[in-house]
Formats: C-alpha cells, structure tokens, sequence
C-alpha cells in the first residue's frame, strides 16, 4: 500500500517558537537543525535553524503530514519555494517582542504570497505574555490591509492544544466542511 | 540583466561565511546561479568576492587585509553597505537579487577592469603582489586567533569560552551532565492513564460547562420562537460598552461594579479584576440584572492609571485576556439564548476569528467560525449546514457579537461570501482533523 504525504509548513521571524511548535505536537522526536547562531541572529536567540526542522504527525497506518520549519534566519528564499512544494498550508508565527512586527508580518506574507493564495494561513502570535502591543486586533486590521484573511490566534508554541488549534484552524479554513 | 549566454559566469570567492550559509550558497551556484556564478578553483582567476557582513568579524577582517584590494565585492547583509568597489545585496537573498549583482559586478569589471593576472599556484608568484592576501573561505572562528571586529556589536564570549575552565573543571563538569537536555529531547511522551470514574467524571463536568455556556435548549422550528434575552440589562452590556469607550479613548476603563469593578486596558487587550471568575459566584454576576445608575463607566486619570498599574504588579493572577473573559461573560449571560433585537432572517458573516487558543471553547465552535466566515447566513442556516444544535451556533454569535467580530453590512456580507474556501486535502484533512481532536485542542 502507498504512503500517502502531505505537508505543513512553520515559518516566521528568530525566536518566533517554530522549532518549539514543531516539537509540541510532533508524534517522533523532532530533528532539528539548530546551530549557534553566527550573526545578528544571535541578538534574538542563542541557537537557530539553519536548515529546517522536521517533525511528523502520524494520521493513519498510510497516511503522514510532514511538519516543516523554515530556516530562522531571513535568507535564502530559493529554499522557501523548495520548501513549499506540495504544502497544504502555512503557520506563521509571529514573535510579538519583535521590535517591528507589522513589518515581519509584511514580509512573510509578501515572501510566500503564491503558497498562501494558492493554499491556506493561520497567524500564531507568540510571547504575548511577554509584550502585549500590538494587540490580536492590530494583527488582524494588519492582515486586511495587506489583503490577506486568515484566523490569528494567540498562542504558546510550548502548547501541544495551541499547536493543534492552529492545525485546525487551517484544515477548517481549507474546508469548513471537515467531518468528525 | 545577466546577458546569461554571451557572459560568461562571475568567478567568485566566497569569504566570512559560516558553513551553512556557504553550503546553500554553492547550493544556489550549482543550480539556479550556475550561469551566472563560478566558485573559483585559486586566487589568481577571482573576479569577485561574496562576503557576509553578518558574519562575526567580516567587515574588520576585510578592512585590515583587503582595504587596497581593488577586486569589488558582493556584500550579504541585512544592514546596508553602500561602500566603492561593491554591490550589496540585502538578506533575504534572492535569486533575483544575486543575479542582478553579478550583472553590476560584470559591468564594474568592464568599467575598470582587474590587471592582468597570472594563473600560477606557487608561493612567489608576481600575482600575490597584486593580489590581496589570499582569503580564506572557512570561518574567522576557526582561526587561531580571531580578529574582533573594532566597530562590531557582536557579543563573542559564549562562542569563545571554553565549556570546561581550569579553575573549576569539577563544577562544569558536574553542570554538564545534570544540565537541562535541549528542549527537543526534553518531550516525554507518557500516557496519562485514567481510570473509567474519572474518565465519566470529567465528561459529565465538560457537559455541565457547556450547558453554562450554551444552554441546554432543543432547536426551534420557527425564529419566533426563540428565547430572548437583552445583553444590555447584563454586566456584559456595561462591559462591551466600556470596551468601546476604551478603544475610542485610548485611556483604561473602570466599570464601577460591586464587588470590585473591572479595569479594562484597550491597547494590551486585558481585563483586570479582583472578582474571582471560576467559580458560580462569576455565573451568578454575568446573569444577573443590572439595575438603573449601577456599573457606571470610568476614565482613569493618570494618578488612578499609576495605582492600578502597581495593584496589577503585586496581582497578575487577577489579569485576564479582555476575548476570553467578554467572551466567556457574554456565553454565561445569554446562556443560548439570542439578543433581543437580533434579525434572525438576515445574513450576517464572521468578519475575524475569535483567538481559539484562550477562548473557552464548546462543541463544533471552530466549525462554525469556519463556515461562517466563509459562507456567510442566518444562524438557522448555519445549524442546518453543519448538523449540529442550534444552541451552540446561538452561543458563538453571542461571544462573537461580544467580541465586535460580526460583519453585518449587507454589501460587506457578500463581499465575504465571494471568498470560498480552497477545499483541498480531501479525507486526509478530515482524517488529520479528528487525529488532532483526540489529542485534545478546540472543536
């Protein structure tokens, strides 16, 4: 019998808790790629990914969702669009301690604009504990003016509910007629 | 652009950066680039270098060895370097982007070309004399000694301290093996076994929070049949309406309400309040009727702003988030039921979803703020679709209205209906979906 494969990709600003969220709902001990950070990278976060991480949910006997985490370090885009072949939709967590967030926001969609047109978003706002502004609100009139409509969630990526919340999210937002 | 055929590649030499980068770098040079680049094979042939200012001592290693170098350089870096003889190209780094800096280097190079250079590997080669030092493509870190950089930022000390000292080699030893594993090793994956009685207690507690949440009505057949109620004779209806005075205002908000009044701060999207709200004490308050001249609405001055901004210090168990706790409010104070001037005939959509992860969630809630936001119409419509009581699509309108994330203008509700959703994934999603819900989350 074939294994049927599909994928979901993380991404999002240093220190966003890509590499965490994969880990937390994650059904095989994540492999993660994550380095001393060399360069301003290390401003944010001692360790970052250089690669990818990799994670997987295992749906049934033949059938896998691969979790991927795009590289932290705001480069290399080419590997992006490797990256996203064959997704079925995209996590973005924001890092709301960021000294700029409506700008990371911006970026991230403007840089996989093609896969979210043609799949589907969920917006995590990660470290609200830590930095309260900007607020759900502010991200959500973000999205509109950038043209994007997408659920926006306030989560902890150390939480396996609040990773799973955002799946969901994105599997109803792909099709509300989801059955249990 | 890079005229491709009758140019040929850049030769270049890539300098200061870390493995990684280099690796994904020729990884591009080999693929997508390998026209337009060329890794050099010795030093007397580099047209080019591509140097990462991000890279710790980049910049103070080209200064101090290649100042006089005149082979131009393409500069990787977030910040922008504007310097003669070099092209910078901003992170992320494109394709595009790299392409188009080998077209300005070519034409640099056409401008003011190199001297000419004898390809010849042996130490007195004439070439070195023109040549800069020859450059090494490791890492500065794997030198001997490193060069710092002079106006560099860049903290160094965890990368060049050692991990064992000599002064205490017994302690860090001891650190390193009771030391915390990464948080990726850390994940234990144990079953939280539990006995059938706790397993039928926890189940019949969910479906009590949800009958306070939700009501416990049968669907209705005709609208007007369904029970009413006016949010506005509720806390909810102060509370909403002090939101609102809080957003226009940008002050904190105080309703004035017995016990302790409730504080609401607009900007950071909290709720601080003494009242303890897990207890029937909070179901009791949110149903109640509020009487004429109670719960009057508050502007806190600066002096009253300071006072609380301490008490919040001294008390975070007392701060909420200001969605969940309207929206669990609104749930307890409509209890299923629908607001009184409410037209139930007419089409209304979700315009945002509610923040799942801290909502109190009930049956079917993420469904319905999928369909709704997709297919907008009326609650009775809603129900049928997705099969489910009406009392559930009733309670998330509720905690939507709360919230203010209900489009109802009719040209906007149609607007909405336009965007459909992708529909991909077929059984998979479902399958995935219901993987999910066992391991707990929303519905």
């Amino acid at each position: 019998m074939s294994v049927v494969n599909r994928k979901i990709i993380f991404t999002g600003p240093v220190g966003s808790g890509k590499t965490t969220a994969i880990v937390s709902i994650s059904d095989i001990p994540p492999v993660t790629t994550d380095q001393n950070a060399s360069d301003m990278t290390k401003k944010r976060k001692s360790d970052t990914t250089v690669a990818m991480d990799y994670g997987v949910i295992n749906v049934s006997e033949n059938e896998r969702v691969h979790l991927y985490g795009t590289p932290g370090q705001e480069r290399f885009d080419f590997m992006w669009n490797i990256l996203t072949k064959g997704g079925i939709g995209l996590i973005l967590l924001m890092d709301n301690t960021r000294q700029d967030p409506y700008q990371d926001l911006k970026f991230y969609t403007g840089a996989f604009k093609e896969f979210i047109e043609e799949q589907q978003m969920v917006v995590g706002i990660t470290r609200m504990d830590l930095q309260r502004t900007p607020n759900i609100d502010n991200y959500r009139k973000w999205l509109d003016e950038l043209g994007y409509s997408a659920p926006v969630f306030e989560v902890d990526a150390r939480s396996r509910k609040d990773v799973s919340v955002l799946i969901q999210g994105l599997l109803l937002s792909l099709d509300p007629g989801v059955s249990s | 652009m890079f005229q491709e055929s009758s140019q040929k590649p850049l030769i270049v030499e890539l300098m200061d950066i870390s493995k990684q980068n280099e690796s994904i770098l020729k990884f591009f040079i080999s693929g997508i680039g390998k026209k337009v680049f060329n890794i050099a094979t010795n030093s007397a042939e580099v047209e080019a270098y591509i140097i990462d200012y991000d890279f710790p001592g980049a910049q103070a290693h080209w200064d101090n060895n290649y100042a006089d170098s005149k082979i131009p350089r393409i500069i990787l870096s977030t910040e922008n370097h504007q310097v003669d003889r070099a092209v910078w190209v901003p992170k992320p780094l494109s394709s595009k982007n790299l392409i188009a800096a080998a077209t300005s280097i070519k034409e640099l190079l056409k401008e003011s070309p190199l001297p000419s250079r004898k390809i010849n590997n042996t130490e007195d080669d004439i070439g070195e004399d023109i040549m800069p030092i020859k450059p090494k493509t490791t890492s500065n870190l794997d030198k001997k000694t490193t060069t710092t950089p002079k106006s560099s930022t860049f903290e160094n000390k965890k990368l060049l301290a050692p991990l064992i000292t000599s002064d205490n080699p017994v302690k860090h030893s001891k650190n390193i093996a009771t030391a915390k594993p990464k948080l990726e090793t850390q994940k234990v994956f144990k079953k939280n076994v539990k006995t059938p009685e706790e397993i039928k207690l926890e189940a019949e507690q969910r479906e009590n929070r949800w009958q306070e949440l939700c009501g416990n009505n049968s669907d209705y057949t005709a609208s007007s049949e369904v029970s009413r109620y006016v949010p506005e004779n509720h806390f909810i209806g102060k509370l909403i309406a002090g939101v609102r005075l809080a957003k226009q205002s940008q002050q904190i908000v105080e309703v004035q309400s017995k016990p302790h009044s409730v504080f609401i701060l607009p900007n950071e999207h909290l709720i601080f309040t003494q009242i303890l709200i897990d207890n029937k004490d909070f179901i009791a308050f949110s149903r109640s009727e509020v009487k004429l001249g109670e719960m009057n609405l508050h502007i806190l001055s600066s002096i009253e702003t300071g006072k609380l901004e301490l008490k919040m210090s001294e008390q975070p168990e007392h701060i909420h988030s200001l969605e969940s706790f309207m929206w669990t409010n609104s749930l307890l104070a409509s209890q299923g039921r629908l607001p009184a001037t409410l037209d139930i005939g007419k089409k209304t959509a979700l315009k945002y979803w509610p923040s799942f992860a801290r909502i109190e969630a009930f049956p079917y809630s993420m469904r319905i703020a999928a369909l709704w936001h997709h297919s907008p119409d009326t609650l009775f419509e809603m129900s049928s679709k997705l099969g489910i009581p009406q009392r559930y699509v009733f309670a998330f309108y509720n905690g939507a209205d709360a919230l203010d994330l209900i489009e109802r203008d009719p040209k906007r509700v149609k607007q909405q209906m336009k965007t459909k959703p992708k529909k991909k994934g077929g059984g998979l999603i479902s399958r995935l979906f219901n993987r999910l819900l066992k391991g707990g989350g929303s519905s």
